[in-house]
């Protein structure tokens, strides 16, 4: 019995991770394989021409190489589009997640704001965000931030940054204010004790917060679709353009994909040490 | 009649062993304390007696019938744990209640039994309350009556008084107590206070790294421990103890310590002369005034009706406890003895006590 | 080394008082307790001296001079909290370095002295270990040394030993005191356990409800306590009260008489269980017998008061068992309806109504 256990366990891990990354895999297959085989049948995991013209058309202008061709007709290069989402995403994550960062300490530690204000930062969260829309767009229109980076990493600021409060102000509230105090009575000043003392104490929660935001972020598209046009275009609304195009470009848009993933599989690694257990070692009750 | 018997009980966790070939006998009416530092597995042990642990090996028996196939439900007893576990949005009427309800006794029986033990326990005022709001002792009190109200055989406790403030708990432990010798009822008491173990008990056991060190009665332990870890774990302040070796002087056994000989007193069991032995003797045992050994006072502690003096003999450190009307001074050189009677004598290498 | 002046201090958190027109000094170098029930402002008062909360009103001087405008940080006032606080994401040695580093000492001064108190308090093998892997007592002398390493003015610590087990506080208590004679740091201790003030105090504070009840060496306080409160909080078994009715030079309890000149009204007679003797006197019956290894305590009744009397090893009485009581001649203590000491007389034996005994 004790000795089978085990090799249960490791059997069922192994089938829900090939059904998770499956999809991913079969992604991953097609990004390399020439348009002959996107549809073959039956279907082959490992491509027979292995090709890496599937990348090369995205960041190509003018016509491309081939095959895939017809595409260029309805796709501008992904180059700028990758551009502006590396911008703007990061940017909005980092504001997001320092506002947030701040506004928890302030909520947890002097109650800024009434017992209320948490909940009703969420209350961003609790319409359908078009029902924004129009209202932001009158405002933007005056303010000049249509179809800019700006524009669109201010609106990504407003609408995540109550995710880092709540994720953050959990944290900070578990770390005792004693703790807090025995560094003012050190003789350090309030900055000093959030950033040596409070911050290293939260670290995990601020880490989960900047990838969870980032993530969203990253994936934003009602907005970027509604807010841009040509400029401030980001990868989700370029990747819906190959995927309303006519005809089937299943290697471009699987390589789409793959490129449009990678920042975030990136940006979770280096950040999923800080994840576990960020803090409570060693304190007290 | 309920009488439990562990024999050769050892339980294991994976690699650790928690209780290691214990055995021993509860008789009936009586109380036992399992004492010792934590994880010395007497709560394990308390576990395995109420049947919330299968033990790896060895047998209970419950009035000479081994329980290990019956589940903790059928083994008549009652558990009370460190915070209590009281239904706190039910009335103390209904806490107590709870226990003949659950079997289905008929109403009258039900009332009539828990007016009876609110009686005993001092509880008829409150029986109305809802436990939310009932000062601590009071709700130790509903937890202890809950738990006795199904008249279980053996009432288990495990550090029922842990969180509890000084001063009140001195004053809960001697009305559980009362109640105890009262109802001749026989429990387990679990906790890591020695000097709530020696003011509950009829019986101490005291263990360590899942092993028995010595059962006794809390005299028995106090005045005779079996080896240095009981000597030192049971009494407080602790004892104090100081490296001899057996000499003779006018034919005489004598113990050689830093900078002293006194007599050894008549113990036929001292060995040969240059054995190493470790001298123990309680602060209480010290005697200030006259003697052989030679002091300096090097710290002086209030303690109320006693104090405590911190000495210096040769490098060692020993403590005295002393009436708190003589007057000393930090630094004041002391004679002192250590009389025969107040010895405690352990073997050097072994830590056990050498038979006096 | 400073001096510490309270004065009609007050502090109130929405409805409720912690601390109502508090008076007490500090001398330099002296050690000062905190004596009280949970509960009772010891903690605000340390709070309010540190600088983490304001008085309401009343004044805090230290020198003399009020540090009504002083931050925690300008005061040079170290504490250690009841739960330590050390810096769980710092080492033993970062931990104790932390106050020196925002003085920006020199590196090789920090060391020295850190690599000091480390040796003061027995933990050099601790500085390069996180608070996590500490035990109870070890926890506690970091949290200490952090405390002293920059020698400050002074020393506050809010019941630092109430979560270690009976024998580390033991020693525990033995080391503060050594530590303390060494240093002479002005310091105030605050806790509810009453061998740890007399063991360590110059002079205790008894706190009732934010105002001192009492303020002594611990030998006054043992000996006189000046309130019921007082009474009870010190002492091994705690000191026995017996409502009693004083009139005519006499103290009548249920259950006894006694002579207790000049007290008039309803009151209580307060005796120390260890001024209570077995076995002669007045008939009385054993309730409970708690051995403790050096000495027993026994609860007796006498009528129908009860008494707590400490006895030798020796007595072998048991639940149920006859025996006698006296007290006396000696000082007894004469509380008044409202708690208060009124008087310590001498008294007379005990006797019960209809005639003379013991």
């Amino acid at each position: 019995m004790r000795g089978l256990l085990p090799l249960v366990r490791w059997v069922a891990a192994v089938a829900v991770a090939a059904v998770v990354l499956m999809p991913v895999v079969w992604a991953v297959s097609i990004s390399f394989k020439p348009p002959a085989e996107w549809a073959a049948h039956p279907p082959r995991l490992v491509p027979e021409e292995p090709t890496l013209a599937n990348y090369q058309v995205l960041f190509q202008v003018g016509n491309p190489v081939g095959v895939v061709a017809e595409m260029t007709r309805t796709a501008e290069p992904v180059t700028r589009a990758f551009i502006t989402s590396l911008i703007v995403a990061p940017l909005a994550t980092a504001a997001s997640v320092a506002i947030g960062f701040f506004a928890a300490y302030a909520v947890s530690r002097y109650q800024v704001g009434g017992p209320m204000l948490p909940f009703l930062a969420l209350t961003t969260r609790m319409f359908p965000p078009v029902a924004f829309a129009v209202p932001l767009l009158v405002y933007y229109r005056m303010l000049g931030l249509i179809d800019t980076r700006l524009g669109l990493a201010l609106m990504y600021t407003g609408f995540t940054v109550a995710f880092p409060l709540w994720m953050i102000k959990g944290f900070i509230d578990s770390v005792p204010r004693h703790v807090e105090e025995a560094a003012i009575l050190d003789g350090a000043s309030r900055w000093r004790v959030l950033f040596t003392i409070t911050l290293p104490l939260v670290k995990g929660g601020v880490a989960a917060a900047l990838l969870f935001v980032f993530i969203l972020n990253w994936t934003e598209f009602l907005f970027a679709l509604i807010f841009t046009s040509r400029h401030a275009i980001t990868l989700p609304v370029q990747v819906s353009y190959y995927a309303g195009a006519v005809g089937r470009f299943y290697g471009p848009q699987a390589a789409l994909g793959i490129v449009a993933s990678l920042p975030v599989v990136i940006a979770g690694y280096v950040i999923q040490r800080h994840l576990v257990r960020g803090f409570t070692f060693g304190l007290v009750k | 009649m309920a009488t439990i018997a562990l024999r050769r009980l050892v339980k294991r966790f994976g690699s650790t062993v928690a209780v290691d070939d214990v055995s021993l006998d509860i008789p009936h009416g009586k109380l036992v304390c399992l004492l010792g530092p934590s994880g010395c597995g007497k709560t394990t042990t308390l576990r395995m007696i109420a049947g919330l642990e299968q033990p790896t090996s060895g047998e209970i028996l419950f009035d000479g019938a081994p329980v290990s196939n019956v589940p903790p439900q059928r083994r008549g007893i009652g558990m009370v744990f460190q915070n209590y576990a009281l239904f706190t949005h039910m009335t103390t009427y209904d806490n107590l209640a709870f226990g003949l309800r659950i079997r289905g006794e008929p109403r009258e029986t039900v009332d009539g039994e828990v007016r009876r033990m609110a009686e005993v326990l001092e509880l008829t005022a409150v029986l109305d309350h809802p436990a939310a709001r009932l000062d601590l002792s009071t709700m130790q009190r509903v937890a202890l009556g809950r738990t006795l109200i199904t008249r279980p055989r053996v009432l288990l406790l495990d550090e029922p008084l842990n969180n509890i403030r000084p001063g009140l708990r001195e004053m809960l432990r001697a009305e559980l107590r009362r109640l105890q010798l009262d109802l001749n009822q026989t429990a387990v008491y679990v906790t890591h206070d020695q000097e709530e173990a020696l003011s509950l008990a009829d019986q101490v056991i005291i263990m360590a790294r899942g092993k028995v060190e010595q059962i006794g009665s809390p005299d028995g332990v106090y005045r005779r421990p079996r080896n240095r870890f009981v000597a030192a774990f049971v009494g407080s302040p602790t004892m104090n103890f100081l490296p001899c070796e057996v000499t003779s002087r006018d034919g005489e056994p004598h113990l050689a310590g830093p900078g002293f000989v006194i007599p050894a007193g008549r113990r036929p069991d001292l060995g040969p002369r240059g054995r190493l032995i470790v001298l123990g003797i309680r602060p209480e045992g010290v005697r200030l005034g006259e003697g052989p050994v030679s002091a300096v006072v090097m710290l002086i502690q209030p303690a109320g009706a006693d104090q405590i003096i911190e000495l210096a003999v040769g490098d060692h450190r020993l403590r005295a406890l002393i009436r708190p009307s003589l007057r000393l001074t930090i630094g004041q050189q002391v004679a002192l003895d250590f009389p025969s009677d107040e010895l405690h004598l352990f073997d050097a290498a072994t830590g056990e006590a050498l038979d006096g | 080394m400073a001096e510490i002046a309270l004065r009609d201090v007050a502090k109130r958190y929405g409805r409720i008082e912690a601390v109502r027109g508090l008076s007490f000094d500090v001398r330099s170098g002296e050690l000062v307790c905190l004596l009280g029930p949970p509960g009772m402002g010891k903690t605000t008062t340390l709070r309010l001296i540190a600088g983490l909360e304001r008085p309401d009103r009343g004044e805090i001087l230290i020198d003399g001079q009020s540090v009504a405008g002083q931050e925690p940080g300008q005061r040079d006032i170290a504490m250690v909290f009841e739960d330590l606080a050390l810096y769980p994401h710092m080492e033993g040695f970062d931990n104790i370095a932390h106050p020196l580093r925002l003085r920006r000492m020199p590196i090789e001064e920090i060391r020295r002295k850190v690599d000091h108190v480390a040796d003061l308090l027995g933990i050099p093998h601790l500085l390069e270990r996180l608070p996590h892997t500490f035990s109870g007592g070890e926890q506690q002398r970091v949290a200490i040394a952090r405390a002293i390493v920059r020698e400050p003015k002074i020393l506050l610590l809010d019941q630092p030993l109430s979560n270690l087990d009976a024998k580390v506080r033991e020693v525990m208590i033995g080391e503060l005191r050594h530590l303390q004679q060494r240093t002479r740091q002005t310091t105030i201790y605050a806790t509810h356990d009453y061998e740890e003030a007399m063991a360590l105090g110059d002079r205790i504070l008894v706190l009732r409800e934010g105002t001192a009840d009492q303020i002594g060496t611990p030998e006054e306080v043992y000996a006189r306590p000046a309130t019921t409160l007082a009474a009870t909080i010190t002492g091994s078994p705690p000191m026995n009260l017996i409502p009693c009715r004083f009139s005519g030079g006499l103290a009548m309890a249920d259950g006894f008489t006694i002579s207790a000149p000049g007290a008039e009204g309803e009151g209580f007679l307060g005796i120390r269980p260890e001024e209570v003797r077995l076995g002669e006197g007045i008939p009385a019956v054993v309730d409970l017998v708690q051995p403790l290894g050096r000495k027993k305590i026994v609860e007796v009744t006498v009528g129908r008061v009860r008494l707590k009397v400490t006895a030798g090893p020796e007595f072998a009485g048991q639940r149920g068992d006859t025996t006698a009581v006296a007290f006396g001649p000696s000082i007894v203590r004469i509380y008044g309806a409202d708690g208060r000491l009124s008087a310590t007389r001498a008294t007379g034996p005990p006797f019960q109504r209809g005639g003379t005994m013991g």
